[in-house]
């Protein structure tokens, strides 16, 4: 806006700003046509701009906001009642409006575009309720016209005196309350008075320069020598505190209520449900809920998008509605919160819910579930489906939604200012998705971790807590499953990252890493394996240029000794890693508390695949470990197999020879000695063995006491778990029929457990 | 039409090259420079240039040249007006050299693959030849480290 002059700038703000309060006034009337403080509002809007275009030579604008300000006069005298069609004429209008301001706000002209068209549908209008009769002026226009002195309206010469007068009296009247001030304070309103309109970039500047400072008291108290005087000590505290206090006010004036993005949403909907021909109702609550502007206008696309969502797929035809016993009207809420130092964000509908079959179907058809893991996937894992990209489950693209662009842009736009998005839904009932974000981004608390000699900082958002390895017999307690490390954190199964490889970091034959991160990466959590934790600090976040776009690092940050650290992406190394989409390990550690008893009546048990798809069950009583091993490890011994593990010869029993083959031939090849084995260690009576299986599947808690009888030897009954029969092992069976002097063999007491 | 010209030499090897003066903001020796795991090869690390994080590319790594042995001196040149804070890591920064238009060739011949792009052309001082960078080819690394 170089050589605006400052009258149409302010101009320009103002309007932009009103416009926005009147999309959401109009909705609020079309269901409510008799609130005339509404109307009254609407109105004034309109009638101001109409106004000041007067004054400043916009033709074209005054001649849309006159034909606008007619039709609404004739609202407000009751001449003409409120429809559907108005309404949406009168959005039509604002959005004219909007349009020529944009383009004033460009190059200061009006542009070349035609709104004949749009005035004339108003004049259409205006006609019409002139031809029914002409009221005398309403009760509501006597009482204010009566009241007290009235300030001279701006020149707008095609407006009726009339209405001009009515305009500014009820405007200073709702901006000084009781309005009994209005006659002594000729100037303008006085609620402007104590707040002032700031340009966001000198916001921004003084942000900078505050996380400057926040870094030179860094550097200063780290400094300090400790046998500094009292004077200089007492300094460096007041500065310390001041610095402090001086940070929060700053951020304090960068938040704004959420409002601020909120006022287009009920226009939006409106629009959305008109055109998908539904009713929908919406609900606001929260909307003083202060955030930083920068993180607004970070999520103002992703709720945009939440609610096109809730409207689209969510919220019902209103005859289907009403045939499941719904109200005909759908609502739509949208509730913002504070929340222990983050914002919640909920959108729920009250439509049809996820449907999970039609989901796992879709993405069976676009080849995001292969086939052959449907079966294994859970309601809420195949929920989740919808936040990967390229997912829809609209039938057929519409205007809004099913272009395949959708909730996975959510959830990245969210994760990538450090926040999260939650679904849940009740089939043929809600959806309701959480988005939590942090306040601010400029000035976050980190955990300063080190690997390999390099220093990063981890965001505080994402980590739930730290853990230090390392037991009492001296192995850091790491284990392997599926080829990844995981730890077993109060009996949760935690997949670890292990950040020096996945920065690609020369080891330097340094001692093993000794410190776990526990991040929450989406809706899981995996642990970062780091050699040290150091500290926590708040930095300021720095962008990194662009010729670093592809690291995992959200930024830098400069610390108290003038050092850069990277600020690890939490997320992208998560992905690169495996651990984030995995949906197995998700399996394996969000839903299994595996040391936690199992609910009375069920047993928890492992699942294994055989290698023809049979299901093998197998009580996690008796498993000690889950391993794999290089196949070029084990060693026959006569017609025994047996591999060298911790020390100790373990006896391995191949599950698919020792159990009795119900089909003449071999079923597969023999295995390639190059791969992996999946090994099952278990301890029975003290001693230990393996047993060599396919694949493991999964640990679940199944109900035994609907088993039915054996189906051959070595198993113990057959079960339905999970929607598939299992045969249950029995494990002594299996083991004495393929080593009868198992049991004879002394206990060995090996360091194993 | 000849015209002088001033050109901030540098070595790396046994390369003698010359940046455009108007294009460095100031030059730092010894800085210290934070490494970033997997970026782009020829990227060295972040400098913090009073507060500012600097990106700096090695100008060895970038020209394919054998890296400096562990723990050699080098120093840091700021680039000014590249859109982003910007810095070449160089063995040496030498004297401002000043030439005539007229002295100014195509690069040598025995100049190869990426290195021949970054070069403009050369200027014969008295006893070696003063390559010219074309820093927009040195700088413009592609997207990140894909």
């Amino acid at each position: 806006m170089g050589g605006m002059s400052a009258i149409i700038a302010e101009f320009l703000a103002e309007s932009v700003e009103n416009l926005d309060s009147m999309d959401q006034d109009l909705v609020t009337l079309e269901k409510d046509p008799g609130n005339t403080e509404v109307i009254e509002r609407i109105f004034r809007t309109i009638h101001t701009i109409k106004g000041t275009c007067g004054f400043l030579a916009f033709g074209k604008l005054e001649g849309v906001t006159h034909a606008a300000e007619t039709v609404l006069a004739h609202l407000r005298d009751g001449n003409l009642e409120l429809t559907v069609e108005i309404t949406t004429t009168l959005l039509k209008a604002v959005d004219s409006v909007r349009e020529i301001l944009a383009h004033i706000e460009k190059d200061e002209t009006e542009g070349d575009g035609d709104y004949t068209a749009i005035s004339e549908e108003l004049e259409a209008i205006d006609r019409a309720a002139g031809a029914g009769k002409k009221k005398p002026p309403s009760k509501k226009t006597k009482k204010t016209a009566g009241a007290g002195s009235l300030k001279p309206a701006q020149e707008a010469p095609p407006a009726p005196a009339r209405e001009r007068s009515i305009t500014a009296e009820t405007a200073r009247k709702d901006l000084e309350g009781a309005g009994n001030g209005a006659a002594e304070d000729p100037i303008g309103p006085t609620v402007g008075e104590s707040s002032l309109r700031v340009d966001v970039t000198v916001l921004d500047l003084l942000m900078n320069l505050v996380g400057e400072l926040v870094l030179a008291r860094n550097q200063l108290s780290q400094n300090l020598p400790g046998d500094s005087g009292a004077a200089l000590t007492g300094a460096a505290q007041r500065l310390d505190s001041i610095t402090g206090e001086l940070q929060e006010a700053v951020m304090r004036a960068r938040m704004q209520p959420i409002s601020s993005i909120l006022t287009k949403i009920p226009r939006f909907v409106r629009d959305l449900a008109v055109s998908a021909g539904k009713e929908v109702e919406i609900e606001l609550h929260g909307q003083d809920t202060d955030l930083d502007k920068s993180v607004l206008e970070a999520i103002k696309t992703s709720l945009l998008h939440l609610m096109r969502n809730a409207v689209d797929h969510g919220i019902e035809l209103p005859d289907e509605r009403v045939a499941r016993g719904k109200p005909r009207a759908g609502r739509v809420v949208l509730r913002a919160a504070h929340e222990s130092g983050a914002v919640a964000i909920e959108v729920k509908d009250d439509g049809r819910g996820l449907d999970s079959e039609r989901i796992l179907e879709r993405a069976l058809e676009v080849g995001i579930v292969r086939p052959e893991e449907a079966p294994e996937l859970s309601r809420s894992q195949i929920e989740q489906i919808v936040f990967r990209p390229g997912f829809s489950t609209a039938r057929e693209v519409t205007n809004v939604s099913g272009r395949g662009v959708g909730l996975d842009v959510v959830r990245a736009n969210v994760e990538s200012i450090g926040g999260s998005v939650e679904m849940q839904s009740e089939a043929g009932r809600s959806t309701t998705f959480r988005i939590k974000i942090p306040l601010t981004l400029a000035i976050v608390s980190v955990i300063l971790a080190r690997v390999r000699g390099h220093r990063f900082a981890v965001p505080q958002a994402s980590v739930v807590e730290l853990v230090r390895l390392g037991r009492a017999d001296g192995s850091l307690g790491i284990e392997r499953l599926h080829g990844v490390p995981v730890y077993r954190l109060r009996g949760r199964l935690l997949p670890l990252v292990r950040l020096a490889d996945e920065l690609g970091l020369p080891d330097q034959g340094g001692p093993p890493e000794e410190s776990i991160i526990v991040l929450q990466g989406d809706d899981r959590q995996f642990g970062l394996l780091v050699d040290s934790i150091d500290d926590s600090q708040e930095i300021v976040v720095k962008p990194l240029g662009h010729r670093l776009a592809g690291v995992p690092f959200a930024g830098a940050t400069i610390l108290g000794d003038g050092s850069i650290t990277l600020i690890l992406d939490v997320f992208r190394v998560g992905l690169a890693a495996g651990v984030v989409s995995d949906t197995r390990m998700h399996a394996l550690t969000a839903e299994t508390p595996v040391m936690t008893a199992p609910a009375p009546g069920r047993s928890r048990m492992l699942l294994i695949q055989g290698s023809d798809d049979e299901r093998l069950a197998l009580d996690l009583g008796r498993v000690s470990r889950l391993e794999t091993l290089d196949r070029g490890r084990i060693e026959s011994v006569g017609d025994r197999l047996v591999v060298q593990y911790r020390g100790e010869i373990l006896r391995l029993i191949d599950l698919e020879t020792a159990l009795p083959e119900r089909r003449a031939s071999r079923r597969t090849a023999p295995p390639d000695p190059r791969s992996e084995a999946v090994v099952v260690i278990c301890n029975i009576d003290g001693r230990s063995c393996g047993l060599l299986v396919h694949r493991i599947l999964d640990i679940v808690d199944a109900d035994l006491t609907e088993a039915t009888s054996a189906s051959r030897r070595g198993v113990e009954a057959c079960a339905v778990i999970s929607g598939r029969v299992n045969e249950v092992i029995d494990l002594p069976k299996v083991i004495e029929s393929s080593d009868p002097g198992f049991f004879e063999r002394p206990i060995r007491h090996g360091k194993g457990s | 039409m000849n015209q002088r010209r001033q050109y901030c030499s540098l070595r790396v090897g046994d390369l003698l090259l010359g940046i455009d003066v108007s294009r460095i903001q100031e030059v730092l020796r010894d800085t210290s420079i934070t490494p970033v795991p997997l970026a782009h090869p020829a990227i060295r690390g972040l400098i913090n240039l009073r507060g500012q994080i600097v990106t700096a590319i090695d100008l060895r790594r970038r020209l394919g040249l054998a890296p400096s042995a562990a723990g050699s001196r080098f120093s840091t040149m700021v680039l000014g007006e590249t859109g982003e804070a910007l810095a070449l890591v160089v063995d040496s920064v030498g004297d401002v050299v000043h030439v005539d238009s007229a002295s100014f060739e195509s690069p040598p011949d025995t100049l190869k693959g990426e290195a021949r792009r970054m070069i403009d052309g050369a200027h014969k001082l008295e006893r070696e030849l003063l390559l010219i960078l074309n820093l927009d080819v040195v700088t413009d690394l592609g997207r990140g480290s894909e």
